[in-house]
């Protein structure tokens, strides 16, 4: 499958869920797990940049974030300087969600290399 | 004694010897009918079960009509987690008992009960959820309280409709105060009103009123992960992953509590085998945090390492999970407070503590209770 250079823009709150939560889909349809799997890898296979827009989501818990975006190194799909690379996080309404994603991608990395 | 009548008495003596004879032989003839019919009986029973047993198979009799008696069970005058914690426990020994171990129909009586506090109307609502969940819609019943306000607090947190019983005084809801949700599995949309809720009593807006909701999300989370994944753990029956919430709101005096419940394994059994599955360096700073209060129990211990768990705070205050978040909020607000039962500890933080405080319980608690509490009137 051909990777097209023009970004894939993911509005979470529209495209999945406004008040996602949970990590894996036995907790629920909106889960990380969910995000992760059915949205975010398969839209890092058709595109060389993924743009997560989170504005518009409220609540964005811990683990959704952890399974949902950070999941993605931490199950090897990609590494962490690829990560920021090719996902793009835009969260203008709560700023600090970015530096909640750095954290959790610099610990799979971690439990990755462990 | 002339001759004729010593004949004669002689005669008489003679047939009365007889007659004895002949009686006691007929007795024994009837004696000897009587055990050949005993014996025939008797084996015809070990042939047949005799027709109580037969009864009691096809559903009557007196062994199987005793599980269908109904239980009846007194709660106390005062239901409130806080002041009467041990009645209160004891009382839901009680109900699970009947319910779960001798499987009989459980009735509820609230008659004489004169107080109850919000956040445990929460609790008796979440357990008799539970037993009706598994044991039938006829398993629990109850007797309505004959005071207005704990009735009316029930009323306002679904407890009535939760048991199926009729209000006899039909009560407006009050639902700018009470919103309770439950659920299985985890849907931000229908947190959302309870949030807002909670939010609205505080005057809430912006990056506040997202924390705010980001606490509530991840304790719930942190609830469905941990309390319901080893079911063989669960000392009673538990829906799993079943969570209830609700928020108590007073928007004139700006204070607002949260209450959020589980009935799966408590934070000190679960929080051990979760912080394993995440990795060895958790598993170290699980350790170095329990180490550090040795004059508690290890349940006292484990709890408030739970207020701790997540990520390292940070320089942003974003750090910690769950509690950790809830707790850091009680800092910001005006007034705050977080408690939290679970296993045979409570741990709580006050606004402005600079530690955990924590104490032991003297009867279990099987499950996880949140009390949250924000405020933003001025303490006094």
């Amino acid at each position: 499958m051909t990777v097209e250079a023009r970004p894939r823009f993911i509005d979470v709150a529209l495209e999945f869920s406004p008040a996602p939560m949970g990590r894996t889909r036995r907790q629920g349809r909106f889960s990380g797990e969910a995000f992760r799997e059915d949205l975010l890898k398969p839209a890092l296979r058709i595109s060389d940049i993924v743009v997560v827009d989170l504005d518009g989501t409220s609540g964005l818990s811990t683990g959704f974030l952890d399974e949902g975006i950070a999941g993605i190194v931490r199950d090897g799909t990609i590494v962490e300087p690829e990560f920021w690379r090719r996902v793009k996080i835009i969260s203008t309404r709560d700023p600090l969600v970015i530096n909640d994603i750095r954290v959790l991608v610099s610990s799979a990395t971690r439990a990755v290399a462990a | 004694m002339p001759d004729s009548e010593i004949a004669l008495k002689r005669i008489d003596q003679k047939a009365r010897a007889r007659l004895a004879r002949l009686r006691r032989r007929r007795g024994a003839k009837r004696r000897a009918q009587r055990l050949r019919a005993l014996r025939r009986r008797a084996e015809n029973w070990r042939r047949t079960p005799p027709r109580a047993e037969l009864r009691a198979e096809a559903g009557h009799g007196p062994e199987s009509s005793a599980r269908l008696q109904r239980v009846t069970v007194k709660a106390p005058r005062k239901i409130s987690l806080a002041s009467n914690y041990d009645d209160l426990m004891d009382f839901f020994a009680i109900v699970r008992r009947v319910a779960f171990r001798d499987e009989r129909p459980v009735l509820i009586d609230l008659r004489d009960c004169m107080d109850i506090s919000p956040e445990t109307a929460l609790l008796l609502t979440a357990e008799f959820h539970r037993i009706r969940y598994h044991r039938g819609s006829g398993s629990v019943t109850g007797i309505s309280p004959r005071a207005d306000e704990p009735r009316r607090i029930l009323h306002n947190l679904g407890f009535f409709d939760a048991l199926d019983l009729v209000d006899p005084l039909q009560m407006p809801d009050d639902l700018n105060r009470f919103q309770i949700s439950t659920g299985v599995s985890l849907d931000g949309t229908s947190l959302d009103a309870v949030s807002d809720n909670f939010a609205h009593a505080l005057g809430l807006t912006g990056e506040q009123r997202l924390r705010v909701q980001t606490a509530l999300f991840e304790a719930l989370e942190n609830a469905s992960e941990h309390a319901y994944f080893d079911p063989d753990k669960l000392t009673y029956p538990a829906e799993l992953g079943r969570w209830w919430v609700c928020a108590v709101t007073f928007p004139d005096t700006r204070k607002a509590y949260l209450l959020a419940a589980d009935l799966g394994m408590s934070i000190p059994t679960s929080l051990p085998e979760s912080v394993k599955r995440k990795g060895a360096d958790r598993v170290a700073a699980l350790a170095a945090k329990m180490q550090s209060k040795a004059a508690q129990t290890e349940d006292e211990r484990l709890l408030c390492a739970a207020f701790d768990d997540g990520v390292t705070r940070r320089a942003d205050g974003r750090g910690g999970r769950g509690l950790g978040k809830m707790a850091a909020l009680a800092d910001e607000f005006n007034t705050g407070f977080l408690s939290v039962w679970s296993g045979n500890a409570s741990a709580w933080v006050n606004k402005g503590a600079t530690e955990i405080r924590s104490a032991p319980l003297s009867r279990r608690f099987h499950g996880t209770y949140v009390f949250w509490h924000l405020g933003m009137e001025t303490a006094q």
